[in-house]
């Protein structure tokens, strides 16, 4: 792609080969992981860094490779019947099945924003703007995307962390009352939609 | 709200948590949180809200190739993120110094974003600077703002003129019918009155206008403003100007019409200051004719209308401009410059129309007839493979008309504007004998 910033294109390239090394892993334990790590691996780098297509079939691609690791962390057996017979998917622990997701989520929105930030980048370049001014609003911007991406992610691991301490006494405190589920259920259903509500009218209002 | 960055995080928030509660799996309600919290911290961080645009002084007249420097000043206020800035300016100017894009990175607080620039124009006419567009970025591309700032600025670009003072001559017998140096000019000063102007050293008391000279007062040094009158037996000049489509030849920004409207602006400003009284006739544009008239206000009465000179489609005959000043040239025989191209291909309008314009002259020594004859050759664009014999060519194709022309008594000036100004092309035509 012609002016592209070059430390981004690197930065999205070493972002792919971890994501594909990590799902590819997660898939075979052996060399013949590496099958799918060049072709993940590949594919990605051709779509996101030289077509500038958006990171979205290349976490499609990974989420599917993913998939069956992730999927043998399941509690509630629907895909039972589905599952018993498959032989692909390491078993690995919770703490890694989790890093696994993490990576691939994080990885995922770091190359959307990561590509959102290099279509700008061209953008400006193509309508004739500094390009020193364009590389210090790239490196500014992306200093906030890590910022809130590193957040998130403690965040979240905070969340998954405190769930192992206090998992044991909410359990045992919940299953005192009878028709939990349902009340749990629902409530957490409404919090959501006057939560997607409120939002719908803010974007109502600042259109 | 961008909706589609903000929602597609939501969606993806969703997804994971359904797929995750309806599993019991804890990957993906892990998977789920980050998106939800990159939304949350992209919900907390403002973007930057734009304020109000400052803009300098622009003049609202140029003259061609003059810059015009453009600064807006806009302030933003809290949040943060990408402020970009475009002040669009028209295809005719191009960039001189500085940039017409800004592109900032915008922190907390209150920030003044300076986009400035130099323009310049390249072609006569009545432009707009437009009002500044600005588009303003969320940090996750969550918000985007755009609108219009500032204001809208109408600019005339008046053709280019030289100073007619530094072609000097003394008054004799021209060796060209170009009367430069006509002794008409110090004919006996009728009661008609023409212009106010500075005293210089010669002019007679009597004719000081107090009145002007005390509004004019704003320091000791102020020169004493004086009338000036009519003077009797001026010789007068008619300038035919051609604007018919031949005359497009070249680029849209640089073609013959251009550098025709700027030799009969310089014509006009030459004569007009020597005291003569000079009509102007444009071909193409029908009823643009102005009756010999001198001083100041010919010129600002011409020079505006010179500005919206554009060719119609339906051109005027050649013959009749002529004929508009048909009764003014037999009762006074004034000089003729006619203002165009036999490069344009047009040498059969030319040849009879000039043949008319001889008619109306009495049988003479010296033909008061001239053609500035603009040499076409260098201004069209060489994008073709056998340019490098079009000079040749165009020479070959004129050297008949040129020819005809010279036989029957009509002067033609040859003016290359890529290789001299037409200052140089003037100043040679007022050599002595």
């Amino acid at each position: 792609m012609k002016n592209m910033n070059k430390p981004v294109a690197i930065i999205q390239t070493v972002l792919i080969l971890i994501i594909s090394a990590v799902v590819s892993y997660s898939l075979w334990g052996n060399a013949l992981a590496f099958v799918p790590f060049a072709g993940i691996s590949g594919l990605g780098i051709w779509l996101v860094v030289f077509k500038n297509w958006g990171p979205e079939w290349f976490t499609v691609l990974t989420g599917f490779v993913a998939m069956p690791a992730i999927l043998k962390h399941n509690t509630v057996d629907i895909l039972y019947q589905i599952m018993k017979d498959w032989t692909i998917g390491q078993e690995i622990s919770s703490t890694e099945a989790v890093g696994l997701g993490l990576i691939v989520m994080v990885g995922y929105l770091a190359l959307k924003y990561l590509n959102m930030s290099q279509k700008q980048y061209v953008a400006m370049l193509a309508n004739k703007a500094d390009k020193h001014e364009a590389n210090q609003v790239l490196f500014e911007n992306q200093s906030i995307i890590v910022l809130i991406l590193i957040a998130g992610t403690v965040l979240t691991m905070a969340i998954i962390l405190s769930t192992n301490v206090f998992n044991s006494p909410v359990t045992n405190l919940l299953t005192h009352f009878t028709g939990n589920a349902l009340v749990l259920g629902l409530a957490a259903v409404v919090i959501i939609g006057v939560y997607l509500f409120w939002l719908g009218r803010i974007g109502k209002e600042e259109k | 709200m961008n909706n589609r960055q903000s929602w597609n995080l939501i969606l993806i928030f969703l997804i994971l948590l359904m797929a995750g509660m309806l599993l019991g799996n804890l990957v993906f309600l892990a998977m789920s949180l980050v998106p939800f919290f990159v939304f949350l911290g992209g919900r907390v961080i403002d973007p930057p809200r734009y304020t109000k645009v400052e803009t300098n002084e622009i003049p609202r007249r140029v003259w061609l190739g003059q810059d015009i420097e453009i600064t807006r000043e806009v302030t933003v206020e809290s949040g943060i993120g990408t402020v970009n800035l475009f002040q669009e300016i028209p295809p005719e100017f191009s960039l001189v110094e500085g940039n017409n894009i800004k592109t900032h990175w915008k922190k907390w607080g209150r920030e003044t974003v300076v986009l400035s620039c130099r323009v310049r124009c390249h072609k006569r006419g009545a432009y707009t600077i437009p009002r500044l567009k600005w588009v303003i970025h969320h940090p996750l591309g969550m918000i985007a703002s755009q609108g219009t700032a500032g204001d809208s600025y109408e600019l005339t670009v008046l053709p280019q003129l030289m100073s007619p003072r530094q072609i000097k001559s003394l008054p004799s017998l021209a060796v060209a019918p170009f009367p430069m140096s006509d002794v008409a000019r110090m004919g006996i000063a009728s009661t008609d009155f023409r212009e106010i102007r500075k005293y210089t050293i010669g002019d007679p008391v009597k004719n000081i206008n107090w009145k002007a000279t005390m509004r004019q007062v704003i320091s000791p040094a102020t020169v004493p403003m004086v009338n000036e009158y009519e003077r009797e037996g001026r010789k007068a000049v008619l300038i035919f100007l051609d604007a018919s489509p031949a005359m497009l030849l070249g680029s849209p920004v640089e073609n013959l019409l251009e550098y025709a409207i700027e030799a009969t602006g310089n014509l006009l400003y030459y004569f007009i200051d020597r005291g003569y009284r000079v009509g102007l006739a444009v071909s193409g544009t029908p009823n643009l004719f102005f009756y010999p008239d001198s001083g100041q206000r010919q010129i600002t009465k011409i020079i505006p209308e010179l500005v919206h000179i554009n060719v119609k489609k339906q051109p005027t005959r050649f013959q009749d401009t002529i004929d508009t000043f048909k009764s003014h040239i037999l009762n006074y025989a004034p000089l003729s410059i006619v203002v165009s191209s036999l490069d344009a291909g047009n040498g059969e309008i030319l040849t009879p129309a000039f043949r008319q314009l001889r008619s109306y002259y009495q049988r003479r020594r010296r033909l008061p007839v001239m053609l500035i004859n603009i040499t076409a050759r260098d201004v069209i664009p060489l994008n073709l493979r056998y340019h490098s014999q079009l000079s040749k060519l165009m020479e070959l194709q004129t050297n008949p008309a040129e020819t005809l022309l010279h036989a029957t008594g009509i002067k033609v000036v040859k003016w290359n504007p890529r290789q001299e100004t037409f200052r140089a092309v003037l100043a040679r035509q007022v050599k002595k004998r």
